[in-house]
C-alpha cells in the first residue's frame, strides 16, 4: 500500500525535507512545498527503486521541487518588475525565521549568492550533513565530483564570505 | 594546509547554523495536517489507478477482440476462395468434361451423405428425399380414371411420400406417384381417359419397361405447409427407375 509507505517516509523525514526547503529556497513558507514533495512520491512512487534508500530519494525530489519554486517566484518578480508594481509585503525569510546572529546571516547570505551547483553541495554535505554517496546519489553525480565540487564551493563560499564581511 | 584549516573551521560554522523551531513554526498539528492531506492523496491516487488500470485491461480485451473479429473478417473470405481458385487451375489444365464428370461425382457423394433414398422394388423405382424426411411413411390409394362417358374405365395405384412431421391436425405436403402401366400411360396420353377434373394431365416423373410414374396436376393446389420444399424437391428429377425391368 503506497499510503502505509507514505505515512511511515513521512514522519521520518519530514522535518529534513522543511530544514533542506528553508535554506534551499530561501523562504520560511515551505509547509506546502512540503507536502508537494510527498505528493510527488506518491505520484512516482512505480517509478522508486529499491535500491536507492527513501531518504535520497525524497531528497531528490525535495531538490526538484525547490527548483521549481524557485523559478515560479523568479517569474513573478520579473513580472512585478514589469508591471512596475511592488508587493511591499514583509517576507519571512530564514534570517528572520532562524534567528540568525550577524555572524550566520552574512554566512547564509554568502551561500544563497552561490552558482546553483556549490549551493547545492553546501546545503546537503554542510548543513544537511549528508554523507559523499547520500549527495552523489540525490545530485546524480559520482562520489568524486561529490568531493571535487564540495572542495571548491568551500573555497567559493569563503570567498564570498570575505566580500561581504568587507563591504560591511 | 592552511587553506584545510580554512576550510574546517568553515565547515564547523556551516553546520553551526541553527535548525528551524519546529515547535514553533512547523509544528506536529501542521505536520499532522500535511499527513492527513497526504493520506487521502494517496487512497484517491490508489483508486484512480485501480480504476485507470481496470480500464486499459478492458479497452486493451476489446482491442483484441476487435482485433480478431477483423482478422477473421479479413480471413475467412480468403480461405473460402482458395479452393474455388484451385478449381480454376484445374479448368485450365485438363479437359472440362472431365471436371465436369468429377463435380457430378462430388454431387452426388455429397447427396449421398445427406440425402435418402426410398427403393420400391414392386414397381422397380428410387426417390431421392432430403435428410428431413427421414422416417416418412408411404401411404397406398388409388385413382381412377374415368372416360369420356364419365363411366370409370381405368384404375391403378397412387403412392404418397408423407413428410415425418405431417399430423391430422396440421398436414403436410405429400409427393404423390401416380402409377400407370405402360398402356394406360398410352391411352391417357390419347384422351381416352381422365383422371380427376384437372384440365391438364399428370407429368411424367419417370418410366421402366412396365410402368409409367407421374405427378398428379395440381397435387399441391392446397398449398399445405411445405409445398415450396416438395416443389425443390421435384425439380431436382429425384424419380429413378430401375432400367432392367
Amino acid at each position: 500500500m503506497i499510503s502505509n509507505k507514505i505515512s511511515e517516509w513521512f514522519y521520518l523525514y519530514n522535518k529534513d525535507i522543511y530544514h533542506f526547503l528553508i535554506y534551499y529556497i530561501g523562504s520560511s513558507d515551505v509547509e506546502d512545498l512540503v507536502q508537494e514533495v510527498f505528493i510527488r512520491a506518491i505520484k512516482g512512487f512505480d517509478t522508486y527503486q529499491q535500491k536507492s534508500s527513501p531518504k535520497t530519494w525524497l531528497f531528490s525530489i525535495a531538490r526538484h521541487v525547490g527548483m521549481d519554486e524557485m523559478r515560479k517566484r523568479k517569474r513573478v518578480r520579473m513580472k512585478q518588475k514589469l508591471l512596475f508594481w511592488e508587493e511591499h509585503t514583509e517576507m519571512k525569510t530564514p534570517e528572520n525565521i532562524l534567528h540568525l546572529n550577524e555572524n550566520n546571516r552574512i554566512l547564509y547570505q554568502a551561500i544563497q549568492s552561490l552558482k546553483a551547483n556549490y549551493r547545492d553541495v553546501i546545503i546537503l554535505r554542510g548543513i544537511k550533513e549528508l554523507s559523499v554517496s547520500e549527495t552523489a546519489s540525490i545530485l546524480h553525480w559520482n562520489e568524486n565530483k561529490v568531493r571535487i565540487t564540495y572542495h571548491r564551493a568551500l573555497k567559493a563560499l569563503q570567498k564570498a564570505k570575505e566580500e561581504f564581511l568587507y563591504e560591511r | 594546509m592552511k587553506d584545510n584549516e580554512r576550510f574546517h573551521d568553515l565547515e564547523k560554522t556551516i553546520r553551526s547554523l541553527p535548525k528551524p523551531d519546529y515547535n514553533k513554526k512547523f509544528t506536529k498539528d501542521a505536520q499532522d495536517t500535511i499527513h492527513e492531506n497526504l493520506i487521502q492523496f494517496a487512497i484517491s491516487y490508489e483508486k484512480k489507478k485501480k480504476r485507470v488500470t481496470i480500464m486499459k485491461k478492458i479497452s486493451l480485451g476489446l482491442a483484441s477482440v476487435a482485433t480478431l473479429v477483423i482478422f477473421a473478417i479479413l480471413t475467412f473470405p480468403i480461405n473460402e476462395d482458395r479452393p474455388s481458385s484451385s478449381d480454376q487451375n484445374e479448368h485450365t489444365t485438363t479437359d472440362e468434361n472431365i471436371v465436369d464428370d468429377e463435380k457430378e461425382t462430388s454431387d452426388q457423394n455429397e447427396n449421398n451423405v445427406t440425402d435418402i433414398l426410398y427403393e420400391n422394388t414392386e414397381y422397380g423405382f428410387t426417390f431421392t428425399l432430403p435428410k428431413s424426411w427421414s422416417n416418412y411413411q408411404i401411404v397406398s390409394d388409388s385413382w381412377e380414371g374415368i372416360s369420356e362417358q364419365n363411366n370409370p374405365m381405368e384404375h391403378g395405384p397412387i403412392l404418397s411420400i408423407r413428410h415425418p412431421q405431417w399430423s391430422e391436425a396440421k398436414p403436410r405436403q405429400d409427393i404423390p406417384i401416380l402409377i400407370f402401366t405402360l398402356t394406360q400411360w398410352s391411352s391417357l396420353e390419347k384422351g381416352e381417359f381422365h383422371i380427376g377434373a384437372a384440365p391438364i394431365g399428370p407429368t411424367m416423373l419417370g418410366q421402366n419397361k412396365e410402368y409409367v410414374f407421374a405427378l398428379p396436376a395440381r397435387y399441391n393446389f392446397a398449398f399445405l405447409e411445405g409445398y415450396e420444399e416438395v416443389e425443390n424437391i421435384l425439380a431436382n428429377h429425384p424419380l429413378q427407375t430401375n432400367k432392367e425391368r
